[in-house]
């Protein structure tokens, strides 16, 4: 990656928005372009492609950052989105996921951590959590797991995990970190973090393929 | 039915003919084998007539009863008998003119017709004279048939079986008939939609009635009366046999059988008019019409069964045709028997075909009726096991419902919850933690409001919409505590082994578990020193299920004089205790080792 990453902030409460500006800024291959405090803000900050990142918040005061994430997604296929989240709790990044972001941010991370995270993202690869990688490998393979899967999480045949990804997926919802999955299966951390971001994707993909098929079944659309 | 004819015919010959022709064999052989158990023709006598002109056995009367015949004994018996197996009418027995027996009474004749007559005589010996008078009403029919005399311990047998045979039997199966007939009119009268029932009682009490004679012989009616009655009984009995085919085989001609009853009730009534007031007519033309229109009628039925059987090939139908052809053929033989000298005894047969009755028409109307009663109650199965799957599907539903409600009631609160912590106090939090460390606030108000957010970060874990196993509470725990232990320099050694046993520990104790785990690496961060945290787990089956979860460090070890005074370590056994959870900590210089037993409740374990 050559030249510096542009990163674009919408984060309502001006504390928070600092301290990730002052943590982003913190690293040479970072730059902050732009910041918003509001979903319009965000919305407007789309007009022009606003950056190489996009960190959004979720809980915006004017409307949900998820929002934004689509719109972002479906505008500019090549910027990396990353979701802020306190709690990196499995129900609103997945959303974040679903809606096109790629990664996600605990707000409160160390200033190290959140350019880290950032750059690794912008290299290829995603984090992930073993609450994620619960709900993916429930998403994925429907109720076979076990796990009780609701009507919309159903799986369809053309969406279904690899062996390999099955596998990574398994031993990050027991604790396992990359590193130490790379060590366990004979890979390359980075190799395993591009297979969560390809997952991230197909979800997304798959996700909208859904959402379309529901509002075709329900006349909201016409082919 | 596009069968080949050859077929059909191939067909009916195994299913109809030859059983059948097999069954008048046998029938016919056994007859005429039996006949010696019936008629000793060692004790043959010849009867000689009043003119003293011998006449062969079996004779005919020529002329209007009474007529005489006489045997001259030849040899001394003592205790003799007389045994008639087939005078078909009123005796009067004489022994050297003085009467023996007396069979008229006050009538002239008695109903005694085709009845077998063992006579004792007492000791009799040779040049006496026995004198029989036959009288009968009916010209040209005395008969007497076959005369056998001899001590009476050796007729007696004899006159026993052929009683039996000829008359109790025939009892035994008007008492069989007459329950059918019953039972047949029950059913009707309860389902009148089951015409064959109604037909089948009316053919089987009509039987009965026609049998009536075995069971009463003393009637104050004259022996035209008792005659008729014989007669039209048989036809209205044929009747019968019509109506019930038809409904058996489900023909309908109402027309047919309207002018058929007509017919009955008309000519039955004609024939008591020519007993009553003409009986010369009775007797000759009338009687021998009456006896060839019913034998006539009788081949209807049959016919039309063997037409069944023809076209429908129905086991059923192939017993029915049997019975039928039964019949018809007792009929021609009692109708060459009455009308022809063809056949030289008195054996009717007619009333055994009664047999063929009840055991074909009433297994049939058996049949129909416990076929009824199944259906009745496999459709009465079927409807409760309909009714019992659609009770437990709705009950599933609303079960499914309820829980789908309850969860989705959970759900809705839960992220509420969320969004509102996450909006609120979480993002508060944040903020304040970035406030305090930027402008380098003090230290303690950071590490508490760290510890918030902690113990908020593992309240929101702990209400995850996952399974919650140890694996997944273990790797929950170590997502929230992993930047935290790095930033001390340890890093962890992730030694956890699947376990046996798939749980799904509620939110509290997954919160209480979480709570536990987060103190003692608290614990690690704060007192340890050293680099490496080791997590494993275990499983434990005896004496219950139970799980262990140990964490030990490599850093200065535990002391209890270093350790704070109560707080920490007995929030630890306290939480544990709260779900019957025990802690062990054991330390030395390489390190410190805390160990958590956790049995495993029933209701935790999922199957």
């Amino acid at each position: 990656m050559s030249g510096i990453i542009q990163v674009a902030v919408v984060e309502d409460v001006r504390e928070t928005r600092d301290k990730l500006v002052r943590s982003i800024s913190a690293n040479e291959q970072l730059r902050v372009s732009s910041t918003a405090s509001t979903l319009a803000e965000g919305m407007a900050l789309l007009s022009a492609r606003p950056a190489d990142v996009l960190l959004v918040d979720l809980g915006l005061p004017d409307g949900s950052g998820i929002d934004l994430i689509r719109n972002a997604a479906d505008r500019y296929d090549d910027m990396d989105i990353m979701v802020i989240t306190v709690f990196g709790d499995e129900r609103n990044v997945v959303q974040a996921i679903e809606a096109g972001a790629s990664g996600y941010l605990l707000k409160d991370g160390e200033t190290e951590t959140i350019a880290q995270s950032i750059l690794q993202l912008v290299g290829g690869g995603s984090p992930i959590s073993p609450g994620i990688a619960r709900y993916l490998l429930k998403r994925f393979q429907g109720p076979a797991t076990g796990l009780p899967a609701s009507d919309s999480d159903r799986a369809t045949p053309d969406f279904s995990l690899t062996k390999r990804e099955q596998e990574v997926l398994n031993l990050i919802a027991k604790g396992f970190r990359y590193d130490e999955i790379a060590g366990l299966l004979n890979l390359s951390a980075h190799t395993i973090t591009s297979h969560i971001k390809n997952l991230y994707k197909k979800l997304a993909v798959h996700s909208r393929g859904e959402a379309v098929y529901e509002a075709t079944r329900l006349g909201l659309l016409t082919r | 039915m596009t069968e080949h004819p050859g077929y059909r015919l191939s067909w009916l010959m195994t299913r109809l003919v030859a059983p059948l022709l097999v069954f008048a064999i046998a029938a016919v052989l056994l007859m005429y084998q039996s006949r010696g158990m019936f008629f000793p023709e060692q004790y043959s006598i010849d009867i000689v007539n009043g003119n003293e002109v011998a006449i062969p056995l079996p004779e005919r009367l020529t002329e209007a009863s009474p007529r005489h015949f006489f045997y001259t004994v030849s040899a001394a018996v003592s205790n003799a008998a007389l045994y008639l197996p087939e005078v078909n009418d009123t005796l009067v027995v004489r022994l050297n003119h003085q009467t023996v027996i007396d069979e008229r009474g006050g009538q002239g004749t008695a109903n005694l017709w085709n009845f077998p007559r063992l006579m004792p005589l007492g000791d009799i010996s040779p040049g006496d004279v026995i004198e029989l008078e036959v009288t009968t009403e009916q010209p040209g029919f005395g008969y007497i048939g076959s005369v056998y005399l001899a001590p009476v311990s050796d007729v007696a047998p004899y006159y026993e079986r052929w009683q039996f045979i000829h008359l109790d039997l025939l009892k035994y199966l008007s008492v069989a008939l007459f329950s059918f007939g019953l039972f047949s009119l029950v059913v009707w009268a309860l389902r009148p939609q089951e015409r064959a029932f109604g037909a089948g009682a009316l053919l089987m009490l009509i039987w009965v009635a026609h049998t009536l004679q075995l069971y009463v012989t003393d009637l104050p009616f004259s022996r035209a009366m008792v005659d008729w009655y014989a007669k039209v009984t048989l036809c209205w009995m044929v009747i019968a046999i019509i109506l019930m085919i038809h409904r058996i085989l489900s023909l309908r001609h109402p027309v047919f059988e309207r002018l058929l009853l007509a017919y009955g009730g008309c000519s039955s009534v004609a024939m008591l008019l020519f007993a009553l007031f003409q009986p010369e007519i009775f007797w000759t033309g009338a009687s021998r019409y009456w006896d060839t229109t019913t034998l006539l009628m009788g081949f209807y039925p049959t016919w039309q069964v063997l037409k069944a059987v023809w076209f429908q090939q129905s086991v059923q139908a192939v017993w029915v045709a049997a019975a039928g052809m039964l019949i018809t053929a007792c009929g021609l033989h009692d109708w060459l028997l009455v009308n022809t000298d063809w056949i030289d005894h008195r054996w009717y047969l007619i009333h055994y075909s009664g047999f063929a009755v009840v055991f074909v028409f009433g297994g049939l109307l058996l049949m129909r009726f416990v076929e009824a009663v199944n259906q009745y109650e496999e459709s009465n199965q079927v409807l409760d096991a309909k009714v019992e799957a659609a009770r437990v599907t709705i009950e599933n539903q609303y079960r499914e419902m309820q829980s789908l409600e309850h969860r989705a009631l959970l759900n809705s609160e839960r992220e509420r919850i969320m969004r509102d912590m996450h909006d609120g106090i979480g993002g508060h939090l944040v903020a304040c933690i970035s406030v305090a460390e930027s402008q380098g606030g003090d230290h303690r108000v950071i590490d508490s409001l760290k510890r918030s957010l902690q113990d908020l970060r593992l309240m929101i874990d702990s209400f995850e919409p996952i399974e919650k196993d140890v694996l997944s509470i273990l790797a929950m725990v170590r997502e929230r505590t992993e930047q935290q232990i790095r930033l001390v320099g340890l890093s962890y050694r992730w030694q956890v082994t699947h376990s046996q046993y798939q749980t799904d520990f509620p939110p509290d104790v997954t919160l209480q578990i979480m709570r536990v785990l987060q103190e003692i690496i608290n614990n690690i961060v704060k007192h340890s020193g050293g680099t490496t945290i080791t997590v494993t787990n275990q499983d434990f089956s005896a004496p219950s299920p139970a799980i262990e979860i140990t964490i030990s460090d490599d850093g200065c070890g535990y002391s209890p004089d270093h350790a704070e005074p109560g707080k920490g370590l007995e929030n630890i056994r306290h939480r544990l205790a709260r779900i019957d959870g025990r802690f062990v900590l054991k330390g030395d210089e390489r390190g410190t080792k805390a160990t958590i037993i956790l049995p495993l409740q029933p209701d935790w374990i999922i199957d």
